[in-house]
């Protein structure tokens, strides 16, 4: 069982490097294969390169921890997006998933950090109306034809019946700080978007006529 | 079409299957709510009536570290005590590590320290770059195991610990690989650890432990007998109240005492609970001073409650007994233990327990040089009986 959630951490910790070096050459190589080989050395470099005995992954995984199986869901996308212009998630649901995780975030660390004396990060150990929840956003999901959310929901309860992760809680394989910084961006960048989409669509509109 | 159907078809049992998978194991491990534990209180022996006695000694004298701190015991198996402490450099410092020493019962002599425990070997078992250790208390299982759980630090100060467990299956001697506890969303930071744990009738424990980040706030960590996390309580929430002692007074009865943190003239705080530390009161300040220093106590088994503090508005130059006979509600100094007229003095973090002898035994920073243990009797506390 412990080579199983190392294993999920481990691949946090690539996923994490690989999603950080896509940004340099992501940006700066426009060939594909030129840009996929850039990764991978540097992907490399940070796992096997050891800066005083610990690898850039392990320091990383010092400051951030482990990654939640929605976070790894989530960089696995934006690699397949970046590397192989993929996108195994709609657009529509990883912005609703980013969405939740915005709220959620929002109300939950505030709370989970001091604010209150309600704790919501208890309600993940040994949890009843959390998983339920989320099944019924699952289901939900389903029926509203958002099969690849209704999927990807469930995979944070599955992981947590594994004990896939060092948690015993389960809004650790939720979410965590890096997923809710990255959706917070997201939502910063759709707000600014939304304008510049609009004026698009409306200089765009006499042509379409 | 009707490939269409049947790939539809084929698509929702999968969906169904894997959403049986993901909720039934839950339900099964969770349904029903399990009915909240009872503490397991001390009623079976009596107070220890032999003639008043009180014996000074050291844990470490020569500590083979230029700084000592924040000391924590336990009965051995056979009798004597085990404790640990941390030493280096200074605190916070790279070459701290986790000291230990045991006490024999038949010489009552401390053996000569020896590291249990340090960055580096934390470093090369979580994969994780440590930068110093710190806290540390032993907790003893239900199979006779030996834990001991310690604060370490990747980032930043104390407000960037973490908790951490090692098993020991020959009481002390020997340890195995560390493993990190789970116990804040964020990061994974700001859990320490200070007081013993309470133990529970249904083999958990709670493990007292406080927040040092953006809040100073004291929670109780509920851990099975396999050293993971199972729940946790928040006792306080806000700035100001960290360190707590919980001392059960019923099968669900508890009283929580803090250390408070605050900018004004500081006085102990304390918390209650009737339901087993699920919930908690609000806090209320104490009559005893409190000079932003730790504090400890214990149950008697006469359901007197004692609590050693510093006994001062500002320093830590004097270190108190105080005795609690209506369960926390009023408190009367009996005993000072040290008293100097030097401010420079420091005798903090007291960490006291009860043999199954009756013996008290109280473990003390000693000018953050050596580890002090006074070993005391119920006569002692009462004053000589007949």
């Amino acid at each position: 069982m412990s080579v199983m959630y190392n294993a999920l951490s481990y691949l946090g910790q690539v996923l994490l490097v690989a999603v950080l070096a896509t940004v340099l050459p992501g940006s700066l190589v426009k060939d594909k294969r030129l840009r996929i080989s850039g990764v991978s050395a540097l992907l490399l470099l940070g796992l096997f390169f050891p800066i005083s005995g610990l690898t850039f992954s392990q320091l990383l995984r010092s400051a951030v921890g482990d990654l939640s199986v929605l976070t790894l869901v989530i960089f696995t996308n934006i690699l397949a997006q970046r590397l192989f212009n993929h996108n195994f998630l709609k657009s529509t649901s990883r912005n609703s998933l980013l969405l939740w995780v915005t709220l959620s975030g929002l109300v939950f660390y505030p709370l989970a950090l001091r604010l209150s004396p309600f704790d919501p990060y208890r309600l993940g150990y040994s949890p009843v109306l959390m998983p339920v929840i989320l099944c019924m956003i699952s289901i939900y999901s389903w029926l509203g034809a958002k099969r690849d959310l209704a999927v990807i929901i469930l995979f944070p309860l599955i992981a947590f019946n594994l004990h896939l992760l060092e948690s015993d809680n389960l809004w650790d394989y939720l979410m965590d700080p890096i997923l809710f910084i990255y959706a917070v961006i997201h939502q910063i960048g759709s707000i600014f978007q939304r304008p510049r989409k609009w004026a698009q669509h409306m200089l765009a509109f006499p042509q379409r006529k | 079409m009707l490939i269409k159907n049947f790939t539809l078809t084929l698509k929702t049992a999968g969906y169904l299957l894997l959403l049986l998978t993901a909720i039934m194991p839950l339900l099964y491990r969770n349904l029903p709510p399990k009915a909240a534990p009872e503490f397991l209180l001390d009623n079976t022996t009596s107070l220890n009536r032999s003639q008043a006695s009180m014996t000074m000694s050291y844990a470490c004298k020569d500590c083979l570290a230029p700084s000592v701190h924040a000391a924590n015991v336990i009965e051995k198996l056979d009798g004597g005590l085990f404790a640990t402490w941390f030493g280096g450099s200074s605190e916070g410092d790279k070459d701290v590590a986790l000291w230990g020493a045991d006490l024999s019962r038949d010489s009552q002599s401390w053996s000569m320290p020896r590291r249990i425990i340090g960055p580096a070997e934390t470093q090369a078992a979580l994969g994780r770059y440590i930068k110093t250790v710190g806290n540390s208390v032993l907790v003893r299982g239900k199979q006779g195991e030996l834990w001991l759980y310690y604060v370490t630090v990747s980032m930043g100060g104390w407000a960037g610990s973490s908790l951490n467990a090692i098993l020991s299956l020959d009481d002390g001697k020997s340890w195995d690989a560390p493993r990190r506890l789970i116990s804040s969303p964020f990061f994974n930071i700001s859990t320490l650890n200070k007081n013993p744990a309470v133990y529970y009738s249904n083999d958990t424990i709670d493990l007292p432990v406080y927040h040092e980040f953006i809040g100073k706030f004291a929670e109780l960590l509920l851990i099975n007998n396999a050293g993971r996390v199972v729940d946790k309580a928040r006792i306080t929430h806000g700035r100001h109240s960290i360190q707590p002692v919980v001392l059960p007074i019923g099968p669900q009865q508890a009283l929580a005492l803090m250390r408070y943190t605050g900018p004004t003239s500081g006085r102990i705080l304390a918390s209650r609970s009737d339901d087993s530390g699920q919930s908690w009161s609000k806090v209320k300040r104490l009559a005893l001073p409190n000079p932003n220093s730790a504090i400890t106590g214990l149950r008697r088994p006469d359901g007197s409650l004692l609590l050693v503090f510093n006994d001062t508005e500002s320093e830590r130059n004097s270190l108190a007994l105080a005795v609690s006979r209506d369960d926390g509600r009023s408190w009367h100094t009996v005993k000072n233990f040290e008293k100097s007229g030097d401010t420079n003095s420091q005798f903090s973090y007291p960490y006291l327990i009860r043999c199954a002898d009756g013996t008290m035994h109280l473990l003390y920073t000693w000018n953050r040089k050596r580890i002090r243990h006074i070993a005391f009797n119920d006569n002692f506390v009462d004053g000589s009986m007949p």
